[in-house]
């Protein structure tokens, strides 16, 4: 079984089975192109604890299926069910959550990416604006008035 | 930490309903952004005012919906499908003046919003019993971006299927016409008064209008894909001379009985002129015609799916299903008035859909009676056993490559999970099979889960009987959802069921078919 390496954005070096490494289309693609790599590919928007975690996440998938051709973002089966392992690998403080999802977005590893992003959805149900603000810490940029609009303009949809 | 937009997006498409897309809308701009998107994607708006007799009239959903896309250039932009589904008002016009002011709101803000071209991402388009007028200004503004239209209607006579420009509607893929009755239409007088001749002579002039300018807009359709058409009883006026040369999809729901022969004279021709129909959908044709339904040639060769809703067999129904040559999927519903059809009936059909090598994949059927038990009486649930053994063994013999079969209609008796295994455990192809009947015992609450996953594990293990049956659905009467257990073989011969609650669309979607009245 062949390896290659990465290289995180603090410069740490990690091996791992190119099987593995090759989840990751960006990677993959990288890979197909220039052939045999004896060098260390750099992952620059990835530091090194973030790369083990998604490197922990390949690995404990890299058997599964290729994903299915762009699944339909309208399909009314969209699911926010996450199977047991991966809701485990979730349990992460809230800044690692959104570095493992960042990382998935950059590496291109879609399944990754969603049951990152199906985990904050989860954690947003039921929760009121300003709940949600809380909880990411994320800035409120509208003007009163402009949240009022907002407010009376989707009326319909609470109804 | 700053989140790339495109991920607040997918983070939103995964929450569950609009309520959610309504708080993360308030959130911050770029959250709104994500959140808009979604709720105003698909927009399904119903125009009933309430508390007509009094001042405060509201519009449910409508009015407000319409402002929002009118004042907000952003939600108009991001809708996809559009449905707009209006109460149709008592035949007194006290009620249809009262209700015209809140129309006309509703006019003038969809009218501002199509003058500037406000609804570019707008695919599909569904009016249900629209106020003509605002069906005009739609049809005219979305018209040549549309994918895919459904029209339904007790006046189609009113309305006019024009875009800004006259001319080809290239885009235009499905098409849903549903006539349905128009109740104003009355005269009051005597049968053959002159008043009521003349009123007549008036509705059959409006008619003939209609028809002209509905083939006119077909004839404008020259990339239809799928054609649904229902209620007409002037199917054949309307399909002499109508052609689509990538018509995929035909499906012709009731029309009137006492045209069948002009609708099965038609069929054949429209079916000889659409050799490239795939899916044929007839709800009771053929039936009770003179004329015997030949398919063309090409047309047997060519259909892969069958979807037929009768009331009753009719004579020449195995004459007509034995034509088919390549079908892969065969469905059939029967309107339930008295029982189910009959026992005999379904043995005999069995035999006719194996024509070919290839065989037919994907089978749905009503219950049949005797194994239903609706024309037993208690005395004889042992005849309903047989009776099912009976169908297992025509079933495996006669359908040998089905993968996916699906029975509907609840049976009177409910046979057991062991006795269904049993009698489909001849049958070596089969992989799904769902069936509208309650495997499952009432469980009191105070039962511990491991109770149900025995029951459960007793089910797949019953099915594995089947040889290559992998998953089994069935009906769970408590809380109206359907339970999908999937038969898990272990080694030494352990047999284990993994229980999932699917709801009834997904069964239906899978094992039945959007043309059944009823679905599973």
């Amino acid at each position: 079984m062949s390896e290659i390496k990465l290289l995180s954005s603090d410069q740490a070096t990690i091996t791992v089975q190119k099987e593995v490494a090759e989840r990751s289309i960006l990677i993959k693609n990288m890979l197909e192109d220039v052939g045999e790599v004896t060098e260390a590919i750099p992952i620059p928007n990835v530091n090194e604890s973030v790369l083990k975690k998604v490197i922990e996440w390949c690995e404990h998938h890299k058997g599964d299926p290729p994903a299915q051709a762009d699944d339909d973002s309208d399909s009314r089966k969209k699911s926010t069910d996450i199977d047991e392992w991966d809701q485990k690998f979730m349990q992460v403080d809230q800044e690692m959550l959104f570095e493992i999802i960042l990382a998935a977005n950059y590496l291109d590893i879609k399944p990754l990416l969603d049951v990152g992003c199906k985990t904050v959805a989860n954690m947003i149900k039921g929760k009121s604006p300003d709940e949600i603000r809380k909880t990411f810490n994320i800035q409120n940029d509208f003007t009163p008035e402009e949240e009022e609009q907002i407010r009376r303009e989707n009326e319909w949809a609470e109804e | 930490m700053n989140i790339p937009q495109e991920i607040i997006d997918q983070i939103v498409s995964y929450l569950p309903d609009q309520v959610s897309y309504v708080r993360a809308a308030l959130v911050n701009k770029a959250w709104n952004y994500a959140a808009t998107s979604m709720l105003y994607r698909h927009i399904g708006m119903e125009f009933m005012p309430r508390n007509s007799n009094y001042e405060d009239m509201e519009h449910r959903g409508m009015y407000n919906v319409c402002l929002a896309l009118a004042k907000n250039p952003y939600t108009s932009s991001v809708v996809q499908s559009l449905l707009l589904y209006f109460h149709q008002p008592q035949t007194n016009t006290t009620q249809q003046q009262e209700w015209e002011p809140s129309l006309a709101q509703v006019r003038s803000l969809l009218k501002e919003v199509i003058d500037r071209n406000g609804l570019p991402r707008v695919r599909k388009l569904s009016l249900l019993y629209p106020d003509v007028q605002i069906a005009h200004i739609l049809l005219k503004g979305l018209l040549p971006q549309i994918h895919s239209l459904q029209v339904v209607s007790p006046v189609f006579k009113y309305l006019y299927f024009e875009s800004e420009e006259p001319t080809v509607i290239s885009n235009l893929q499905e098409l849903d016409f549903q006539f349905t009755q128009d109740i104003s239409r009355r005269g009051g007088g005597f049968l053959f008064s002159s008043e009521q001749l003349a009123l007549n002579q008036e509705w059959k002039m409006m008619e003939d209008k209609m028809h002209d300018r509905v083939n006119g807009f077909l004839s404008r359709c020259p990339s239809l894909q799928v054609l649904k058409i229902t209620g007409t009883k002037e199917l054949h006026t309307l399909l002499q001379s109508a052609h689509f040369p990538s018509l995929k999809t035909l499906e012709i729901g009731q029309v009137f009985s006492h045209q069948v022969d002009f609708a099965v004279i038609c069929l054949n021709s429209f079916l000889e002129r659409h050799p490239t129909i795939t899916r044929l959908a007839v709800n009771r044709l053929p039936d009770g015609s003179s004329h015997p339904f030949i398919l063309p040639k090409e047309s047997a060769l060519n259909i892969r799916e069958f979807i037929s809703c009768i009331e009753e067999v009719p004579s020449d129904y195995l004459g007509f299903i034995r034509q088919f040559q390549q079908l892969e999927t065969f469905r059939l519903e029967h309107h339930m008035i008295v029982g189910s059809i009959s026992h005999r009936e379904i043995l005999e059909l069995l035999p006719e859909l194996q024509h070919h090598k290839q065989g037919i994949k994907n089978l749905t059927l009503p219950m049949p009676t005797h194994i239903s038990g609706w024309t037993l009486t208690d005395a004889k649930r042992a005849l309903a056993r047989s009776s099912l053994t009976q169908f297992g063994i025509v079933f495996a013999r006669s359908v040998p490559a089905v993968e996916k079969f699906g029975i509907s209609q609840i049976g009177r008796f409910d046979m057991e999970a062991s006795e269904w295994a049993q009698a489909l455990s001849f049958h070596n192809s089969l992989r799904h099979f769902a069936i509208k009947t309650s495997f499952l015992p009432t469980i009191s609450v105070h039962e511990p889960a491991s109770y149900r996953q025995g029951l459960i594990n007793d089910i797949a293990r019953s099915f594995s009987a089947v040889p290559k049956l992998e998953t089994v659905v069935f009906f769970e009467s408590l809380n109206q959802q359907a339970v999908k257990v999937t038969i898990q073989r272990l080694d030494h011969d352990v047999v284990e069921g993994i229980e999932e609650l699917i709801s009834v669309e997904d069964v239906n979607e899978e094992f039945f078919d959007e043309f059944f009245d009823s679905g599973w």
